[in-house]
């Protein structure tokens, strides 16, 4: 039973590992994504209009 | 093995999970004969602990190429059968070797697992490096599928045995590929698996290309679930038999993870010439790294 738990261990732990480090790295791409959209859209609605009926 | 020291294991797994998310490979050509040579780790715990760190660095590879949408995984379900039937034969086989103690060649006493696993690498690894090294234009032209691979009119050897019963891979564009071959293919990895301590990609990654005409990022990615599926269970087999050392694994597995998801995001950026040409180039430098271990160890 001991070898079986050890056995299943070594089995489960990697898999979850890679899976949660996965996870991980896309949730970080999906950070930085937003955080460049949500910059270009501060840089837009900074933007000076320009007044064309002086 | 409480004297292997951390820092190179996480180095040489983190090298380890560039080549595997790059090529869809699991490493172990390349990290088994290492953790031995460099490390002193007898061959049946590198071979364990080796499949049992490729089981994260498949997971990732896998999910970050699901994630891009690349590669069939009806090819991978279809292998697992024949996968499972031969890793534990080659288990058996590694098992029955390790016992066997040592041999005397030329003068010099070595054990047999060492030459037999050595001997065993040199020749499986020299076969795959020739075929990386061959004209790339059969599996480049014709007209592609949704991924970029090769239709039936310029198809590889395997895909020319129509052994029934036949299924279409809608996901690389192809109609009419054998199940019984992929199951065989799937029982000659699980052999290698089983045996080497390889995921088994080495062999299935020119099959998908010069058998099937896959293109590189499609064997790449249809590789890494056909890995997962062949060292999961071959983990639990040698777990069983004690030839893993889960720190070990688990160091290694901590470079890994990261340089697989490296590897797997650069493939969208490479093209498959170059893919395939350096998978020849790493290939060969194994073989020779072996051939010298070798000589040291019989001359």
């Amino acid at each position: 039973m001991h070898a079986l738990l050890y056995a299943l261990l070594c089995v489960v732990v990697p898999v979850l590992w890679g899976a949660a480090v996965s996870r991980l790295i896309d949730r970080l791409e999906d950070w930085a994504v937003r955080r460049r959209e949500v910059g270009s859209s501060r840089a837009t609605r900074r933007a000076p209009e320009i007044d064309y009926h002086i | 093995m409480d004297g292997a020291p951390v820092l190179p294991l996480l180095l040489l797994g983190f090298g380890v999970g560039v080549v595997s998310g790059l090529y869809g490979v699991g490493g172990g050509f390349m990290l088994t004969p290492l953790l031995n040579l460099a490390l002193g780790v007898p061959y049946a715990v590198a071979v364990g602990s080796g499949l049992c760190q490729m089981a994260g660095t498949a997971t990732s590879a896998y999910l970050r190429h699901r994630e891009l949408g690349q590669g069939e995984p009806r090819v991978a379900w279809l292998m697992l059968g024949g996968s499972i039937l031969g890793f534990h034969f080659g288990g058996s086989l590694l098992h029955e070797l390790a016992g066997m103690g040592s041999w005397t060649v030329n003068g010099h006493t070595v054990p047999a697992v060492k030459l037999v696993l050595q001997s065993a690498y040199v020749v499986v690894l020299l076969g795959t490096g020739c075929l990386f090294f061959s004209s790339p234009r059969h599996s480049e032209s014709g007209p592609a599928g949704p991924d970029g691979s090769s239709s039936g009119s310029t198809a590889g050897i395997l895909q020319r045995w129509h052994l029934p019963p036949l299924v279409n891979l809608p996901a690389v564009g192809m109609r009419g590929v054998s199940i019984p071959v992929l199951g065989y293919l799937g029982l000659a990895t699980g052999l290698l698996s089983g045996l080497l301590g390889v995921g088994g990609g080495v062999l299935l990654m020119p099959a998908l290309i010069y058998g099937l005409g896959f293109s590189m990022r499609a064997a790449a990615a249809t590789s890494s679930l056909a890995l997962l599926f062949t060292v999961v269970p071959a983990t639990f087999d040698h777990a069983l038999a004690g030839h893993v050392d889960l720190r070990l694994a688990l160091t290694l597995l901590a470079g890994s993870t990261l340089g697989a998801q490296l590897g797997a995001a650069a493939t969208t950026r490479l093209s498959s010439v170059g893919l395939r040409r350096g998978f020849g180039v790493l290939i060969l430098a194994t073989i020779a790294v072996l051939l010298l271990d070798l000589a040291r160890a019989v001359g």
